[in-house]
């Protein structure tokens, strides 16, 4: 996979980030990589790179439990944009939650692809992007 | 001469048997003569033959005797030879070979046996010197052969060997000295057989030979023994006698038949001489009889005509005159037998009118065309007596052509039978004709005859019955033979016809005549004489006709039913009437049997049962039975009922007024059942006749009635066990129309308060209650639904009752409401339990929530930090840049604080939840407050916020002081925390009771919460609902679990960006 991806984090927990950031740059293949606290602050971005065309994301990681806009509502704001995207963006659930709740809500999400339990590691971070680290 | 044998006959036939016996012996002599002639000639015969046969066998024995004579000379020969031993061997050899029958040859010098031939014989003869032989039949033999000097024979006699031999010999002289013997021998037997003496027994000849012995000269019998001989032969060269004789006496054998056919013939013609001899005599003696016989039947002719009960004489064609009258005759002629003296005409003796008619008559006879004439006349005799006779005249066998026989009988009894019978039978003619009733004449003879052909007389009745009725087509049959003789007015009419011959089949043709009909021939074919039996006629109009019908046979004609008097009458009136009668007592006894009971009269007197009606037999009474039963009341009334009953019964008839009684009694099965009696008496004059009644079952409503206050009784008992209210009400108005006893009980009202108002919603509900109740129960009641109500009620004791009400309908069968009928229950401990299960229910989903929610979140925060440090601890190990790790350190010893004060939170919660009494005490909620503002003041200043208590001083709450600290801590630093950054922040603290809860509530002008969005997540354990980072969201989780456990709750009423308002329900 030659192709360069843009990939953002949705999360509110600024130690989850760092880590994060920490695992994913080691990456080549990521060409970009934002970080957002909220659901309404990621899909404020989603909506922009649309309109912009820039930084479309190719992955979104993305946390359930969040203030102001938790993750299940941005999945029913990007289900009103998803129509308008190209390519489809590969969302990840990952979560500190272990609830069987969650995970029904979330393979009741065609969009979302997988539903990963923190914490965020290597091997995982290999079978979504389907390489290894430079 | 003619003369002379005439009388030898006529001698002759005067003995035949004696003649007879004369010729047979003559015959027989004869004939034996002849026979004896015979015999002669044959015993002749027999002779001749004899001493053929002895010559014959004395020829055959000399040939023999020469034979051997010519071996002695021939042996004798050998002597002279100069080896006579040599020569004796050949010599003998050839002399045997010529003749074998030659026994043996012997030499024998000077009388010593020297030689032998043949020599393998007689060994130990060798030596023997016969002359001086022991035994003196060889010794003297053989001296008597020396002294002859020439052939001698002897024999036979033993030789040594025991054989009978017969031997031969010859001395032999050389030169006149007597030098020896010569011998030859034979044995008897072969020379026997040489002879050819026939040895059979069977043979018609017995033989015998003897020899003169040479010892003593006596005669000896060596072949058979006869003493008696009829020829003798003798052979002197040897002294041998030969005899012959016939076996038996014999006669010729044919003899003894002839003699026998001899007898027999003697005996014949003897007889039949006998006989012939007889013949002439028999027939003289048989004339004689008839003659004496002759003159017997004349004089007995004459006997008989003189005294024959008839009157007889004997006419003369020819003159027409009377020769011969016999006693009778004159006796019916009342004259004197003096009086016909020969030639007396036969016009004096028959009248005149009949004289021409007897002439002509007579005439055919004479001429042979009648063979008798028939002539009645009546006349009168002297004596004027009137005599009727009857003539006729017969011709006289044998007599002169022109005699005649008259013969005259009295008739006159006859002729008086006949008048008088001729009298009745007119008599009876007009009986008949004009008999009321239908009469015939019925010949059924043919009819008779005909059942004869078909095999039907003297079969069982059943039987003909079966065949008749099998055999339809044979009944036309018998109409056409039943002939009709005579039939009187009447039998016309009933068959509407005016003649006999008018008479139809059709008239008779119907399926119960026929039927009749069959029975009608059966009695005949089984010989009665009688029958009477219903039938049905068809009238020739076709009108049918029940009619009886009888016949008897007319006595005489029992055999043949030639007379049968056949006579129907018509019933059909009478059947019609029957049956009007019957249907009048059908209808009678339908309308008895209509009548819903059993109709039944008895004797006033005795009591007795004259009638029942046979409905009775409907309970199994046997209807008969109880006709005539005096006891019959005794019989079946039930015990308990039996007195009562008698005395009412007794009463009645006494007064004679009609009563009904009810009464138990037992049907044949033993059941009881219950019965309506109305008793009635009919009166006649006042007079009491009859007792009549009509006996209705009733046990069944009976029976109903008793279930029915029974039913109601248990009902009663029912209802007033019941816990709770029962009522009926009218449909249309809805008034009560019953309250059961329970009312009171439950409400407190009695009956009569219930009864006073127009329902019971309005004696102990609100009066807005009460209307809702009542119309929502009357759209239901309209509509006829049964349906059930819940309701709360306050008694009149001021408690408040739950009530649970069915409501139902009571409708006819057509479906109409007849009464609405309603049951209250009491529910109220029910409802009291019901609502505490929904309170405990909601208190356990409410834990239960807690608890899932509680490690939801444990799981959720805790893993959160824990991952984070895993994957920081991760990040450190993999980098070797002590610059990079410092900040990661950092980041751990953060999670680890956040990771502590989290645990210890969660601490409290679980110490609130773990607590199991709480310790309370009575606080002063304003000074709380107010405290707990003093220890929030930094926060308060800093915001420039207004706190205000506006809580009376003198509300006090039972309550854990440091719950209560932290509940108004947490929401007044909540408050402040979440104030709208437009607003000065105002907080606002009140208190208010409301339906027995305790309410404080804490309001402020914050920036809200979207409850629709946020609601559920409000008192979550950790959950923030905004950006800010200061939130922890423990403080509101654990304020409403500490409420929750002092048993109250929390309620929120939240407006986005307006503000917010919390209300804790204290108990």
């Amino acid at each position: 996979m030659n192709q360069q991806l843009n990939l953002y984090v949705i999360d509110d927990d600024p130690v989850f980030k760092l880590i994060a950031r920490k695992l994913l740059e080691r990456y080549s293949i990521i060409s970009s990589l934002f970080f957002y606290s909220n659901g309404e602050e990621g899909i404020h971005a989603v909506r922009q790179s649309l309109e912009t065309g820039k930084s479309v994301p190719n992955i979104i990681l993305l946390d359930i439990e969040m203030p102001v806009m938790d993750g299940w509502e941005f999945m029913n704001e990007y289900i009103k944009i998803n129509s308008s995207l190209r390519d489809d963006i590969e969302i990840h659930i990952v979560s500190s939650s272990i609830s069987e709740n969650d995970r029904r809500i979330a393979a009741s999400y065609a969009e979302i692809k997988s539903f990963i339990v923190k914490p965020l590691t290597i091997e995982t971070i290999n079978k979504i992007l389907h390489t290894e680290p430079a | 001469m003619k003369r002379v044998l005439d009388k030898a006959l006529e001698l002759i036939s005067q003995f035949p048997k004696i003649v007879g016996i004369i010729i047979a012996f003559l015959i027989f002599v004869i004939g034996n003569m002849l026979i004896y002639q015979r015999e002669n000639v044959y015993r002749f015969n027999n002779e001749l033959q004899m001493s053929e046969n002895l010559e014959r066998i004395e020829r055959n024995i000399q040939d023999v005797l020469a034979k051997m004579q010519d071996a002695l000379f021939a042996i004798s020969f050998t002597v002279y030879e100069t080896t006579p031993e040599y020569s004796f061997d050949t010599t003998a050899r050839a002399i045997k070979k010529k003749n074998p029958f030659i026994h043996n040859i012997i030499l024998m010098p000077n009388g010593i046996i020297k030689y032998i031939y043949p020599n393998t014989l007689n060994t130990a003869l060798i030596n023997r010197n016969i002359l001086k032989d022991s035994n003196d039949y060889i010794r003297k033999s053989a001296e008597r052969t020396l002294a002859r000097q020439k052939v001698y024979f002897i024999g036979p006699f033993k030789n040594a060997d025991g054989d009978s031999v017969v031997a031969g010999r010859m001395p032999i002289f050389i030169n006149n000295k007597f030098w020896g013997f010569s011998a030859v021998s034979i044995r008897l037997n072969d020379i026997i057989t040489l002879s050819h003496i026939p040895v059979m027994h069977n043979h018609k000849y017995d033989y015998a030979i003897s020899q003169m012995s040479p010892v003593n000269d006596k005669e000896i019998f060596f072949f058979n023994h006869i003493k008696k001989y009829s020829s003798k032969y003798t052979i002197p060269e040897i002294n041998w006698n030969i005899y012959i004789t016939q076996k038996t006496n014999l006669i010729n054998p044919t003899t003894p038949l002839y003699f026998l056919g001899v007898c027999i013939l003697s005996i014949l013609i003897g007889v039949m001489a006998a006989r012939l001899i007889n013949m002439p005599a028999k027939l003289n003696k048989m004339v004689d009889e008839k003659t004496a016989e002759l003159e017997r039947t004349e004089s007995k002719f004459k006997t008989t005509f003189d005294n024959a009960p008839i009157g007889l004489a004997i006419i003369d064609y020819k003159t027409l005159s009377i020769t011969e009258v016999n006693k009778k005759f004159c006796e019916l002629a009342g004259k004197d037998k003096n009086f016909f003296s020969e030639g007396y005409g036969l016009s004096k003796i028959i009248p005149a009118k009949s004289y021409s008619n007897f002439y002509e008559q007579f005439k055919q006879v004479v001429e042979g065309k009648k063979k008798y004439l028939y002539i009645e006349y009546q006349h009168q005799r002297d004596d004027l007596t009137s005599v009727w006779t009857h003539v006729n005249v017969a011709s006289m066998p044998g007599e002169h052509e022109q005699k005649y026989l008259m013969l005259v009988e009295d008739i006159t009894d006859a002729k008086i039978s006949e008048r008088r019978l001729q009298y009745s039978e007119s008599r009876f003619k007009s009986v008949f004709d004009n008999a009321p009733i239908a009469l015939a004449e019925i010949d059924y003879s043919q009819v008779m005859d005909f059942l004869k052909t078909i095999g039907l007389i003297d079969k069982p009745k059943q039987y003909i019955l079966k065949y008749l009725n099998s055999h339809p087509e044979i009944f036309s049959n018998i109409f056409r033979v039943t002939r009709l003789i005579n039939t009187n007015q009447e039998f016309l009419l009933l068959h509407g016809v005016n003649k006999k011959e008018n008479l139809t089949e059709t008239n008779f043709a119907n399926a119960e005549f026929i039927k009749t009909l069959s029975q009608q021939l059966a009695a005949m074919c089984n010989h009665e004489v009688k029958f009477s039996g219903e039938t049905i006629i068809q009238n020739t109009d076709g009108k049918s006709h029940n009619i009886l019908v009888s016949w008897i046979v007319l006595s005489g004609y029992e055999h043949n039913y030639e007379h049968v008097i056949y006579s129907i009458k018509d019933v059909t009136k009478i059947k019609e009437s029957e049956k009007e009668l019957k249907k009048a007592k059908l209808r009678l006894e339908n309308t008895i049997n209509a009548i819903d009971g059993i109709l039944w009269t008895a004797d006033p007197g005795t009591s007795e049962i004259t009638f029942v009606s046979e409905k009775i037999e409907e309970l199994g009474y046997n209807q008969e039975k109880i006709l005539g039963k005096k006891a019959f009341i005794n019989d079946i009334i039930h015990v308990n009922d039996r007195e009562s009953m008698m005395a009412q019964f007794t009463a009645m008839v006494k007064s004679g007024r009609s009563h009904a009684m009810e009464y138990r009694a037992y049907t044949p099965d033993n059941e009881i059942k219950w019965f309506r009696d109305n008793i009635s008496f009919v009166k006649d004059n006042g007079k009491i006749i009859s007792i009549l009644g009509v006996m209705v079952d009733v046990s069944d409503s009976k029976y109903v009635q008793q279930k029915l206050e029974e039913t109601s009784a248990r009902m009663q008992l029912i209802i007033d066990n019941i816990d709770g209210i029962v009522w009926t009400a009218d449909p249309e108005t809805l008034t009560y129309s019953f309250i059961s006893n329970k009312a009171k009980k439950l409400t407190g009202y009695t009956r009569e308060e219930w009864l006073n108002k127009p329902n019971f919603a309005a004696l102990c509900m609100s009066e807005g209650e009460a209307k809702k109740l009542i119309d929502k129960c009357k759209t239901q009641i309209n509509s006829i639904t049964p349906h059930n109500l819940k309701y709360k009620i306050t008694t009149k004791t001021g408690e408040v009752k739950w009530f649970r009400e069915s409501i139902d309908y009571i409708k006819n069968e057509k479906g109409k409401v007849l009464s609405v009928i309603g049951i209250m229950v009491d529910i109220t401990t029910l409802q009291n339990s019901k609502n505490e299960i929904s309170k405990s229910h909601a208190i356990l989903s409410e834990q239960n929530k807690r608890l899932m929610n509680f490690s939801y979140i444990v799981s959720h925060n805790l893993r959160s930090h824990t991952s984070n440090i895993l994957s920081l601890s991760n990040l450190i190990m993999q980098t070797d840049n002590q610059e990079e790790i410092k900040p990661l350190l950092q980041y751990i010893h953060d999670i680890s604080n956040i990771l502590s004060n989290t645990i210890e939170g969660l601490n409290e919660v679980v110490n609130i939840h773990t607590i199991k009494e709480i310790k309370t005490e009575e606080l002063n909620l304003k000074n709380v407050i107010d405290y707990t503002i003093e220890v929030l003041r930094k926060q308060i200043i800093e915001k420039s916020a207004t706190v205000l208590n506006n809580i009376d001083e003198n509300i006090y709450i039972n309550y854990n002081k440091s719950y209560l600290e932290s509940i108004i801590f947490n929401f007044i630093s909540n408050a402040i925390k979440y104030s709208s950054p437009d607003r000065k922040p105002l907080v606002n603290l009140n208190f208010k009771r409301d339906k027995g809860n305790n309410i404080l509530s804490i309001s402020d002008n914050g920036i809200g919460i979207d409850l629709e969005k946020n609601g559920d997540k409000l008192f979550g354990l950790f959950k923030t609902f905004n950006a800010n980072p200061d939130s922890k969201g423990i403080g509101l989780y654990i304020s409403k679990n500490q409420i929750e456990a002092m048993g109250g709750h929390v309620e929120v009423k939240s407006q986005v960006n307006v503000g917010t308002t919390f209300e804790v329900y204290i108990i």
